[in-house]
C-alpha cells in the first residue's frame, strides 16, 4: 500500500534575486512500512521536499502538484486540518536537536504538551507515557531528567529526546532529516539503529533524508537520489548499489573516502554542485556528467523504468552491470 | 626517518572555564583539552588526526600555531622551542606553519577580494613587494589551486564552498610554508567537493614537499590522506601507527569502534554489522573518567582500567596504543 504519493511536486520560493527553484517535478511513492532514504548534496532540494509535505515552507515560498498522503491531499490543506494530520500522523525530526526544542522550557513541558493538547491526556497520564517513551528510547533515568531543560542534555540524547517527542502520537509516517549529521561518529551509529528499532516496534514508515550514502547502505530498503531538485534514480538499495543506472549515482558512490579500500586518489566530482536560482533547460547533472553528450544540454531526461522497481532520469544511463 | 621538522613532547593545553549554567561567583575550573602528547612530524610527511568532539585535536592545533597556551615539556620546530618563544620571535615562524580552516567561507574577510586575500598574506610576510609581483603571484598561487583568473576580483560569498576552501588554500600556501596544519578542512563539503579538495591537498602536499597535520573527524578521509594516524580520545592520544596498518590491524577498542562505527557504502558489508556498536556517550572533558580515559565505554574494560592512565605500549613496529588488554 502506497502511504505517501508525491507527484509532480514543485517548490520555488520568490527572493530579491529573482524566483529561486528549489524542487522541480519530484514524483515519490512511498509503501507503508518502508524506510527510504532521500539522498542528494546541498541545494538538492531534499529537504524542501519534506518542507512542503509537511506544510513547513517559508513564507515565501510555493509548492505546487500534489501530495497525498493515505488518500489526502495535503497542498492546500487549511491550517486545521493539517494539524490533525501533523500531529497523529506525520512526524519530523530535525538535524541539530540542541536548536529544535524550546530552551526556556523543560522536557517534560515540550514532551506533556504534544499529548494534552492533540490526545486530550491528563498531565499526569500524559508525564507517564513521555517518560515510558524516553524509557523505549534508551534515555537513562528517564523519570529524573524529564524535569531537566534541553541544555543539560548531549546532543545524542537530545535526539533520543526528539525521536520519542515525535512517536507520542504513534505516527505512521516519521520524517527524519539529516538526523545524525550533528552527532559523532559513536553516537551516530547508536540513532540509527534506535530508528531502525522503532520501525520494528512501532511499524513506523521511517524516511530517512540525508547526504550520507554509507548510512544509507545499512539503514534503508528504497532509496531516491536527488540532484538540482530532480529525482535522478530510485529504486531498492541494495540494486541500485550494485548497479546504479545514473551517472551521477554512480560518481557519488566513488566519491566516498572508503575504509575498506586503499583507493591511490579518491574520484571527485569536477566543478560545484548546482546552483538553485539556474533551472537548466536540460539534465540538471548534465555540467559536471562524464557521460554528457549534446542532447543532455538540451532536452530534459524522462524518467524511464527500465526494470519494475527502478527508476532512472537519464539519456546515457550505465548498463546494469554489476 | 630524516631528522623531524616538528618535534612535540609531552604538551598540553588547559583551559580555565566555568562549567555552563554556574554563577559567576564560581569558582574556574581546569579543563585539561590535550594532555601528554607526543610525535614527530618528518618533512613531506602527512600526520592525521582522528577524534570525535572534545578530543582536543583542534586544541593541539591551535597550540601549534601559538593562539591557545600550551602546558607541559616542549615543542621543538628545527630544533627550536615553540612553547618558549615570544610573539615576536614567533614571527619568522607563522610564514612556516600555516592553517587550513573548517568553515571555508567564515575564514575569508568577506570586503576583500579572493585575490586580496591572498595578496594580503604574502605582503604580511614580504613587505616591499612591488605590487604588480604581489598580483602575479597571487594570480599564479589562486591558478595552481584551480581556480580562474577571472576569479581574482569577486568576493568571498560570490563562491561555493569548494571554492573559497581553495582560496583559503592558496592564502595559506602563497608564503612558502613547510607545514600546514588542517583543521577540518572538508567537513564542511559535499561529498563530491570533499572529494577534489582532498585530491587537490594530496597534490600539493607532493609537489611542494609539504609536511600536512590532517585533522577530521572522518576516519575515511584521514586515512586516505595520512600517512600516519594519531587517534584522539578526551584530550589523550590512545593509538598511533601507520595509516594503512591502523585501519588494517587496530589494537586499541577505541579504535576498534571508530573503524565498526564509520559507514561503509556497500549493503552487504553493512548489513551484516549492525549488531555491533558503542553505547554510552562521550563523557564531559571537565570530568573525565579516572585512569583509562575510554573505560567508561570500553567493551573490554577491567577493574584495573580505573586505577591507572594506561601507558603507552609498543604493539608493533612504529605502532603505540594505549591499552595494555588489547585483544590482538
Amino acid at each position: 500500500m502506497t502511504l505517501l504519493r508525491v507527484r509532480d511536486l514543485s517548490v520555488t520560493f520568490e527572493t530579491g534575486d529573482g524566483t529561486v527553484n528549489a524542487v522541480n517535478g519530484v514524483d515519490l511513492a512511498i509503501g507503508a512500512g518502508q524506510s527510504v532514504a532521500v539522498v542528494g548534496e546541498s541545494g538538492s532540494g531534499k529537504s524542501q521536499i519534506m518542507f512542503a509535505i509537511m506544510g513547513l515552507l517559508a513564507r515565501n515560498g510555493a509548492a505546487a502538484g500534489s501530495v497525498t498522503f493515505d488518500g489526502t491531499e495535503l497542498l492546500g490543506l487549511d491550517e486545521g486540518a493539517l494539524n490533525r494530520i501533523r500531529s497523529s500522523q506525520i512526524a519530523m525530526i530535525f538535524q541539530n536537536p540542541m536548536t529544535a526544542l524550546n530552551p526556556y522550557m523543560r522536557i517534560s513541558h515540550q514532551m506533556t504538551e504534544v499529548l494534552t493538547l492533540h490526545k486530550g491526556m491528563s498531565r499526569r497520564a500524559a508525564l507517564a507515557e513521555a517518560i515510558g517513551l524516553l524509557d523505549a528510547m534508551e534515555v537513562p533515568e528517564a523519570a529524573t531528567r524529564i524535569g531537566m531543560y534541553p541544555h543539560e542534555f548531549s546532543g545524542g540524547m537530545l535526539q533520543r529526546v526528539l525521536i520519542a517527542m515525535a512517536l507520542l502520537c504513534r505516527p505512521r509516517l516519521l520524517i527524519a532529516d539529516e538526523p545524525t549529521t550533528a552527532l559523532d561518529a559513536t553516537v551516530r551509529g547508536q540513532i540509527m539503529r534506535l530508528l531502525a528499532d522503532v520501525r520494528a516496534r512501532f511499524g513506523t514508515t521511517v524516511i530517512l533524508v540525508t547526504h550520507d550514502v554509507g548510512i544509507v547502505a545499512g539503514h534503508c530498503d528504497e532509496m531516491v537520489v536527488l540532484y538540482g531538485g530532480r529525482v535522478m534514480e530510485s529504486g531498492p538499495v541494495a540494486r541500485i548499489f550494485a548497479a546504479p543506472h545514473h551517472p551521477y549515482t554512480r560518481s557519488l558512490l566513488d566519491a566516498v573516502p572508503r575504509l575498506d579500500r586503499d583507493d591511490e586518489r579518491l574520484r571527485s566530482i569536477p566543478g560545484d554542485p548546482l546552483g538553485t536560482n539556474l533551472l537548466p533547460a536540460g539534465c540538471p547533472f548534465a555540467a559536471r556528467c562524464p557521460r554528457v553528450e549534446e542532447r543532455c544540454h538540451r532536452e530534459r531526461p524522462a524518467s524511464e523504468r527500465p526494470a519494475p522497481d527502478r527508476v532512472v532520469a537519464c539519456h546515457r544511463p550505465l548498463e546494469g552491470v554489476a | 626517518m630524516s631528522a623531524p621538522l616538528l618535534s612535540v613532547r609531552e604538551l598540553g593545553v588547559t583551559y580555565r572555564v566555568r562549567p555552563g549554567g554556574s554563577p559567576p561567583w564560581a569558582r574556574a575550573r581546569a579543563l585539561q583539552a590535550v594532555r601528554n602528547v607526543s610525535f614527530d612530524l618528518a618533512p613531506a610527511e602527512t600526520l592525521g588526526i582522528v577524534g570525535e568532539s572534545g578530543s582536543g585535536k583542534s586544541s593541539l592545533a591551535r597550540a601549534l600555531i601559538g593562539t591557545v597556551p600550551a602546558s607541559r615539556r616542549q615543542a621543538l620546530w628545527q630544533g627550536a622551542d615553540l612553547l618558549a618563544m615570544g610573539a615576536e620571535q614567533r614571527r619568522p615562524l607563522r610564514r612556516d606553519i600555516q592553517m587550513i580552516f573548517q568553515n571555508p567561507l567564515g575564514a575569508l574577510d568577506p570586503r576583500m577580494t579572493a585575490g586580496e586575500i591572498v595578496a594580503e598574506a604574502l605582503t604580511t610576510h614580504e613587505r616591499g613587494l612591488p605590487r604588480h609581483e604581489v598580483r602575479s603571484r597571487a594570480a599564479a598561487m589562486l591558478e595552481r589551486v584551480g581556480l580562474l583568473p577571472e576569479h581574482m576580483n569577486r568576493y568571498p560569498h560570490e563562491f561555493s564552498g569548494g571554492q573559497c576552501q581553495r582560496i583559503g588554500i592558496a592564502r595559506a600556501l602563497i608564503v612558502g610554508p613547510r607545514l600546514v596544519i588542517c583543521d577540518e578542512p572538508v567537513s564542511a563539503l559535499d561529498v563530491s567537493v570533499q572529494a577534489q579538495i582532498v585530491n587537490l591537498l594530496q597534490d600539493l602536499q607532493r609537489d611542494l614537499g609539504l609536511s600536512l597535520i590532517f585533522i577530521s573527524h572522518d576516519l575515511g578521509v584521514v586515512k586516505h590522506i595520512a600517512d600516519r594516524i594519531m587517534v584522539f580520545y578526551l584530550g589523550r592520544v590512545l593509538e598511533h601507527a601507520a595509516a594503512g596498518e591502523l585501519v588494517r590491524a587496530p589494537r586499541h577498542p577505541y579504535t576498534r569502534a571508530l573503524i565498526a562505527a564509520a559507514p561503509v557504502p556497500d549493503p552487504a558489508v553493512e548489513r551484516g554489522r549492525q549488531a555491533t556498536g558503542l553505547g554510552g556517550e562521550l563523557p564531559s572533558p571537565l570530568a573525565p573518567p579516572s585512569g583509562c580515559v575510554f573505560r567508561t565505554r570500553c567493551p573490554i574494560v577491567r577493574d584495573a582500567c580505573a586505577d591507572e592512565v594506561p601507558a603507552m605500549r609498543e604493539v608493533g613496529e612504529d605502532h603505540v596504543a594505549a591499552c595494555p588488554y588489547d585483544a590482538g
